[in-house]
């Protein structure tokens, strides 16, 4: 596999499972014990059918979704994408109702790619924007506003 | 040839977290950052950080709110003028990731494009609620 390779791998996973929402074809992209590092939002979640079960199920919610790559990078095992989400609120998210609104938020993400496909996630996304757009930026109970 | 501009570029970043970040000698900032660094707002364009004493500064601020406040570095790469790094910070008490992207122009940091996971940063603080 060159870095090239490597690449196409990670764009196919943005465009075709993430934008598409073909789940199914992250059994060819995605090891089966894939590992995340994710942040607080999203989590980290563990094993690929872990994450085709979120994808699927916020797909018809985060209508259109799209993944603009504005760059991307690679080095060895490792590929780095810059990129900004863009999506339709039109299903229940987090316990908000759907508002029809626009949601774009920004995205930096690093894959580790074993034998073809992507092992291992490191990310940070802008997701207090995300949550702010979703109107679901309030205090846990029992704080005050800060 | 290649490889040794990207294992300088991402020594250059390594050393400016060490340095400006960890030990917090940000008279050192010009050894690091170019005199026209750009730092990106991860949302408003209007809100970058334009110049070297503007990053500096801001630093400062930062490093004054979490005076204990220390980085590790989880993984590192660069391809080209590139250099991408994830980060794992504590201080306060908290503890939160930062993934940052740079672009290296003569030996400096000339732009960086940087999203620290504020979210998790207000959830440990309780100033927004957690979510199931």
């Amino acid at each position: 596999m060159t870095q090239d390779d490597n690449k196409t791998v990670v764009r196919r996973f943005y465009d075709e499972v993430m934008g598409q929402g073909n789940v199914e074809l992250l059994d060819q992209l995605m090891a089966e014990n894939f590992v995340d590092h994710g942040e607080a939002l999203f989590g980290s979640p563990q094993g690929r059918a872990v994450l085709r079960d979120g994808i699927a199920a916020v797909h018809s919610i985060l209508a259109g979704l799209n993944i603009e790559l504005h760059e991307m990078i690679a080095e060895d095992d490792l590929v780095g994408v810059r990129g900004t989400m863009r999506c339709r609120h039109a299903g229940p998210f987090l316990g908000a109702e759907p508002t029809g609104h626009e949601l774009i938020w920004q995205g930096l993400a690093i894959f580790r790619i074993e034998d073809g496909r992507i092992a291992e996630r490191w990310f940070n996304s802008d997701s207090i924007t995300l949550v702010r757009q979703l109107g679901l930026a309030t205090p846990a109970p029992g704080q005050n506003a800060g | 040839m290649s490889d040794d501009i990207v294992t300088g570029n991402k020594a250059l970043v390594a050393q400016s977290i060490e340095v400006l970040w960890n030990q917090g000698a940000l008279d050192r900032a010009g050894e690091f950052l170019a005199a026209n660094v750009r730092r990106h707002h991860e949302r408003d364009p209007d809100a970058d950080l334009h110049g070297l004493e503007v990053v500096r500064d801001r630093l400062a601020n930062l490093r004054r709110a979490r005076p204990d406040s220390r980085v590790e570095i989880v993984r590192m790469f660069g391809e080209g003028d590139r250099v991408m790094v994830h980060l794992r910070s504590q201080g306060g008490g908290l503890v939160w990731t930062v993934t940052a992207f740079a672009r290296v122009a003569d030996g400096r940091i000339a732009e960086f494009w940087l999203i620290a996971d504020t979210l998790g940063l207000l959830q440990q603080q309780g100033s927004v609620r957690r979510f199931a």
